[in-house]
């Protein structure tokens, strides 16, 4: 097996060796697949921390209707009282209100004065349970409040984060198509490549079958020189993406950090990098092994 | 001996066990090979050749003389009858098998079948060096492999940089290395003049007088006259003569 393995490696360097304006070919489709889907994957892997911090800040907002009397406030605040998933609920006035707007956005609160009343309804500020249990007590709390028929409105941060999800997955999956399609057309211009190779040495592949090269010896070189292109592609679409990654945080990543709350951008773990280079020299070695396909 | 993966061997059918003589080597019973509908290259053949025999297979050109070494070499296989080699029906080998087979068989080409891009002692030592025989022995074996043939000093050399006569004797080193138990050879001095005919067929005699089985296909009546030995002669597929 150690001598086949020797064998098909030193054939193989030699084949890249000979024929390298086709190997640079390959390279390059091979790494253009690559850095897409490690691309996507980065974008996915942050987006998704991204909605992890949100998802833990879950809040409702509970606005009252305006004018609402003191016990349709009780009323709620009851109700609220005894919601499960409910950490925290804070009473926010319409002149409270009023007053964090002003503070908030300074350039408008000239506004405010010129409508001649206030124009914030009363609210309440609601913390919940982190997690998916206080995303379903959520949302039977909003159905709840919305029945005592003194609110006007409930916002859920939780819903705008599910749409935020639910476009990310969407995104995922185009990305993932566009990493397959990708995937697909290096897999094809490595096999092709490595077909010419095989046409370049028939004589000598006919050769070897008849003097009883065992085909796993014939076939050995082809895998071996797939694994290689798909290796070094996939090598090479990390590092430019490591280094595009490494540039963008330098410049971006404080603004993205304080946007989101994040402690820091992240690039892809050593694990998810060992898996995107595993997978490229498996799908390097089956376009090989394709390649090198003869039935005698 | 060099270290060989041992395959087993095919179990033979009620008939094949019938038929099959431990004496024989190579049993051609009704062996029939057509290309092309109506058109036989072989015909109805039938013949042994026993363990340790030196046979001459000749014949016009279009005899059959390559089909049959081709039917031997498993490079095809018959339209009916069967081709029996040390008890193994051929056309029942599958792919691995096939392989196996032509390991144990040490086959001469007329064009010599050399790989130009590899030396001559890469040439000898590949397959067995991919069997996983070591360096050491390989080395050995490749070294008096040569010494037979006569090119010992050449073995760092390329074969365009050899003559005909050198080339075959590389081919016929390749053969031998593994030690085979049948040697074939398709017009083995096809390509090589007179004297040069005379050295090989004089290889093929000493290997021969080691106790391996040799078939050689020729058409060099002088030759097969100078060495003596059994011929089976065919015409258009069809075995007209044996003596």
């Amino acid at each position: 097996m150690m001598a086949l393995a020797r064998y098909s490696l030193s054939e193989a360097l030699v084949s890249l060796r000979r024929s390298w304006r086709t190997t640079v070919f390959a390279l390059v489709t091979v790494t253009a697949a690559v850095f897409v889907a490690a691309t996507a994957l980065l974008v996915s892997v942050n987006a998704r921390e991204v909605f992890a911090r949100l998802g833990t800040a879950s809040e409702l907002t509970v606005y009252l209707k305006q004018g609402a009397s003191e016990s349709e406030r009780d009323r709620v605040e009851r109700v609220l009282a005894q919601a499960p998933g409910v950490t925290s609920h804070q009473f926010v006035s319409s002149a409270e209100a009023l007053r964090r707007f002003v503070v908030d956005v300074p350039d408008l609160a000239s506004l405010t004065t010129s409508l001649g009343e206030n124009p914030f309804p009363p609210s309440f500020e609601v913390r919940l349970t982190p997690g998916p249990e206080g995303d379903a007590a959520a949302r039977t709390l909003a159905n709840a409040l919305t029945q005592t028929g003194s609110v006007e409105d409930v916002r859920y941060d939780r819903q705008v984060i599910d749409r935020l999800l639910t476009g990310l997955t969407v995104m995922e999956r185009v990305g993932a198509v566009l990493a397959g399609v990708l995937a697909l057309a290096a897999v094809l211009t490595v096999t092709s490549v490595l077909r010419l190779s095989y046409q370049t040495r028939y004589n000598e592949i006919s050769i070897m079958y008849l003097v009883g090269a065992p085909p796993r010896a014939i076939r050995g070189p082809f895998v071996a020189e797939g694994m290689i292109q798909a290796l070094v592609g996939g090598a090479l679409a990390i590092g430019v993406l490591g280094l595009a990654f490494s540039t963008f945080r330098t410049h971006y990543g404080q603004i993205v950090v304080d946007a989101f709350g994040l402690s820091d951008v992240l690039f892809l773990s050593p694990l998810w990098i060992l898996g995107l280079l595993v997978l490229s020299a498996l799908v390097g070695g089956l376009a090989g092994l394709a390649a090198a396909w003869r039935e005698r | 001996m060099l270290a060989q993966t041992a395959r087993p061997v095919p179990a033979l059918s009620n008939w094949e066990l019938l038929v099959y003589s431990p004496r024989s080597v190579i049993e051609a019973h009704h062996l029939t090979k057509d290309y092309r509908p109506g058109i036989h290259a072989l015909k109805d053949l039938s013949f042994e050749v026993e363990k340790g025999e030196f046979v001459f297979l000749t014949g016009p050109s279009g005899a059959g003389k390559s089909t049959l070494l081709r039917l031997l070499l498993r490079a095809d296989v018959p339209s009916s009858g069967d081709l029996v080699v040390n008890g193994r029906n051929l056309a029942r080998l599958n792919g691995p098998q096939v392989q196996a087979y032509r390991r144990s068989v040490g086959f001469v080409f007329q064009d010599f079948k050399l790989i130009p891009r590899k030396t001559v002692y890469d040439n000898i030592a590949l397959v067995p060096r991919l069997m996983g025989a070591s360096e050491h022995q390989l080395r050995r074996r490749a070294t008096q492999a040569l010494a037979e043939v006569g090119l010992a000093e050449r073995v760092d050399a390329f074969p365009l940089e050899l003559s005909g006569g050198e080339q075959q004797r590389v081919a016929i080193a390749r053969a031998l290395v593994s030690d085979p138990l049948i040697f074939l050879a398709d017009e083995p001095t096809g390509n090589l003049d007179p004297v040069l005919s005379l050295e090989v067929m004089t290889l093929f005699r000493s290997i021969n007088a080691r106790g391996t089985t040799v078939l050689i296909a020729t058409h060099d009546r002088a030759l097969i006259r100078h060495l003596g030995k059994r011929v089976i002669t065919l015409d258009h597929g069809k075995m007209v003569d044996t003596k």
